[in-house]
């Protein structure tokens, strides 16, 4: 995620962003069709406004913030969806089988959705999408030293959850 | 992958961090390649070109925050079971051109019977491969839809919708397709429109033109599964408060789901004749009951609907202009005893309790629950809080949600999951109660650790159980003396922080935020940097302040305890 010129064409950006976003969000939500409409949503909407966020220091953090937004609305709507069918007193097991995350991760990735929202974040921001610290804060507009306690905190929690399933 | 963290516990490498590097070094290996890339891309410019910005949609530009959420996508489900198929049939508006597609696992038996709308002269045609079929005779046959199954097990679908030349989005459902007889309507917000979609056994059936076009609405700037999600825009500067306000309420009760719609006109006095929205999907001569204040709170009435047997459903809202924020959900079945739900209302958290045939109830929580950590602490007014509380027959708490201040809209920092009917808990990580704040870990609830009732989540969330906080002594606190002067006290609390401090390492106390945000502040919050380790951020304060107004003085002074890596609390923000 480098700074990008304004000369940049959308297309260029599409083609070195989408790949990353839905690895990105594939691990946010767990689903890689998912992931595929959310990284594409957000492009549109960079493409709808391209003329403005080309001359943005980074565009890139821009496209992951509406990302990451939209995909806690997918969220919500996952956990809304499940809500429902308890209250329809149907089985729990009814949720959507996840696809498009190698099977040796599966369980590593359901825990770091799992955690608090920042620490989610920062984890897949930082070791999905791969970006440095400052890049990470940039997106959820924090700081660095922030962004280090999510992450630290997330792998001690994952730390934790992860002994526990082995258990 | 950036090598700046120096993770290390103890004396070697923390395997997580190495596992994480692993697993997402494998996530971008299986990345979309080249053509899949650049298939996307195709379909970016095709959307793109078949749906232009329209002009009114610059009208939201001054509220990007909430056109975030409005184009989410995916509802979901939202809606209801018709009564019959005679009643679906009544609420597709005459227009709609309906195409249908088997949506059951490929069958080894011919495809299933094609389903006719008979209120159009859309034609259908059976498949088992997404087709898309337009209407000869419709008009408008450019706005036909194909329904793409993508998904379905007992409960779930998920499905796309396809036009001709372009992909207009992808929605999803989780009512059981097995309990709710043999007619649903869902309905599903793509880009900006909303969309009907009708579901039997193995067909789902999309209608071919919305049934809206949200930005028509501006208003409308978010409706989400089986929930309200309306928000008032901001108005524009200048301009009165905004007129309108467009919700959804899902209210699931019985057996069956349904679905109010409601279109309020934000002013004071509206009349229930306004939630014409509703009407599409209620019975036929189902009236909404009329304004019933809400006691204890000013300005802030019920209306009430009964749209389908055993179930309730009730929208509060408040009306008067510039009450913004503004936010309420609430629905109570005849399962329940009755129902309850926490909103921000004014800034203020206000619990609103509904029991059947009376008058709900509203009572104010600790204002003092505001400020937890994460949620924008210099910028209140932005918090959005909701809670919603299903006390029959399993415990069900949703989340705490804060929109923080940089505009990045984020899950709940606070998250309340999902109680069992056995009484255990399932999916939680944190639970807090608004009003005696608790922690729930390891499906143990925790009573408070200390002896205020609330505190900044991400302190309290990291505390362990069994400890308190580190509180120090207010006689030991300089603090002389009082003043009604509102940053006065918050700005004598940060110089006492400074004292004694080596020049050499100064710890920056910075005046983070103080309650109320204007008066004469109860509560100051003050973040210290403590240096060393480069992970480390520092320690929070946070102090009540008591008395005054010439008499103010130092009640309770809480301080984190200091961050510190490999061990030992972690309890910096």
């Amino acid at each position: 995620m480098t700074d990008r010129p304004e000369t940049r064409t959308f297309d260029a950006f599409f083609v070195d962003e989408f790949p990353r976003l839905v690895s990105m969000l594939t691990a946010w939500c767990g689903d890689r069709a998912t992931a595929e409409d959310l990284a594409q949503d957000a492009l549109l909407k960079a493409q709808r406004r391209w003329a403005e966020i080309v001359r943005l220091d980074n565009p890139g953090t821009w496209v992951r913030r509406v990302a990451l937004n939209r995909s806690s609305n997918e969220g919500r709507r996952r956990r809304r969806e499940r809500a429902a069918i308890r209250r329809l007193r149907t089985a729990a097991s009814s949720a959507p089988q996840f696809s498009g995350v190698p099977v040796l991760d599966t369980q590593l990735w359901d825990r770091v959705r799992a955690l608090p929202a920042r620490q989610r974040d920062a984890i897949v921001l930082h070791y999905v999408d791969d970006l440095p610290l400052a890049d990470v804060a940039a997106v959820l507009g924090c700081n660095v030293g922030t962004v280090k306690t999510h992450l630290q905190r997330g792998r001690r929690r994952l730390a934790t959850t992860l002994e526990g399933d082995q258990r | 992958m950036s090598n700046d963290l120096n993770v290390m516990v103890g004396n070697g490498p923390d395997p997580i961090d190495e596992r994480l590097r692993a697993a997402g070094m494998r996530l971008r290996d299986t990345a979309p390649d080249s053509v899949t890339t650049h298939q996307a891309l195709r379909q970016v410019h095709e959307t793109a070109a078949a749906r232009p910005v329209k002009p009114d949609r610059t009208r939201w530009v001054p509220y990007a925050w909430a056109g975030g959420l409005a184009a989410a996508a995916v509802i979901g489900v939202v809606a209801l079971v018709a009564r019959s198929q005679q009643e679906t049939i009544r609420e597709i508006p005459a227009d709609t051109t309906p195409v249908t597609v088997p949506v059951a696992p490929v069958p080894t038996d011919p495809p299933a019977p094609t389903t006719v709308d008979e209120s159009t002269t859309g034609s259908t045609t059976p498949s088992s491969d997404p087709v898309v079929v337009p209407s000869p005779t419709d008009a408008s046959s450019s706005d036909a839809l194909s329904v793409v199954h993508e998904f379905r097990d007992d409960h779930c679908f998920a499905i796309s919708l396809d036009a001709p030349d372009r992909r207009i989005g992808r929605a999803a459902g989780c009512i059981p397709l097995d309990a709710l007889g043999s007619d649903r309507l869902y309905l599903t917000l793509m880009e900006d429109e909303l969309y009907r979609i009708t579901a039997t056994e193995d067909v789902l059936d999309a209608a071919g033109r919305p049934l809206l076009t949200i930005s028509s609405f501006p208003e409308w700037s978010s409706a989400s599964c089986g929930l309200i999600d309306a928000f008032p825009p901001e108005p524009e500067p200048g301009a009165d408060a905004s007129p309108l306000v467009i919700e959804l309420v899902a209210c699931s009760g019985g057996d069956r789901p349904v679905a109010l719609g409601a279109r309020i006109p934000q002013e004071q006095g509206a009349s229930p004749a306004a939630f014409t929205t509703a009407s599409q999907w209620l019975p036929e001569g189902t009236e909404l009951s009329g304004p019933v204040p809400v006691a204890g709170l000013r300005g802030v009435n019920a209306y009430y609907a009964e749209p389908l047997d055993n179930v309730r459903c009730v929208a509060i809202t408040q009306l008067p202009p510039g009450s913004s924020p503004w936010r309420e959900q609430c629905w109570t079945t005849t399962e329940s005893a009755g129902s309850s739900a926490i909103a921000a209302i004014n800034g203020a958290i206000v619990q609103l309790d509904v029991a059947d045939e009376s008058a709900p109830t509203a009572s104010t929580l600790d204002g003092r629950g505001l400020p937890y950590s994460g949620c924008g602490l210099a910028d209140l007014d932005t918090m959005v809080n909701t809670v919603y509380a299903e006390k029959s027959p399993a415990p069900m708490f949703t989340a705490v949600r804060c929109d923080d201040t940089s505009g990045v809209l984020q899950d709940p920092f606070t998250r309340l999951q999902n109680g069992t009917a056995d009484g255990g808990y399932e999916e939680f990580q944190r639970a807090a109660r608004i009003d005696e704040w608790s922690y729930l870990g390891g499906g143990t609830f925790y009573e408070a650790a200390g002896p205020y009732d609330v505190l900044p989540f991400d302190l309290w969330s990291a505390w362990p159980g069994d400890t308190t906080a580190n509180v120090v002594d207010p006689s030991e606190v300089g603090l002389q003396g009082g003043s009604t002067d509102p940053s006065a006290n918050a700005q004598a609390i940060v110089e006492l922080l400074e004292r004694g401090v080596d020049p050499e390492f100064p710890t920056n106390p910075t005046l983070l935020a103080t309650w109320p945000a204007e008066g004469v502040p109860t509560l100051v919050v003050v973040r210290q940097d403590v240096g060393g380790d480069d992970s480390v951020v520092g320690a929070v304060h946070y102090v009540h302040l008591t008395g005054g107004p010439d008499d103010y003085r130092v009640a309770d002074w809480y301080v984190s305890a200091i961050c510190g890596r490999g061990g030992g609390p972690d309890l910096c923000i």
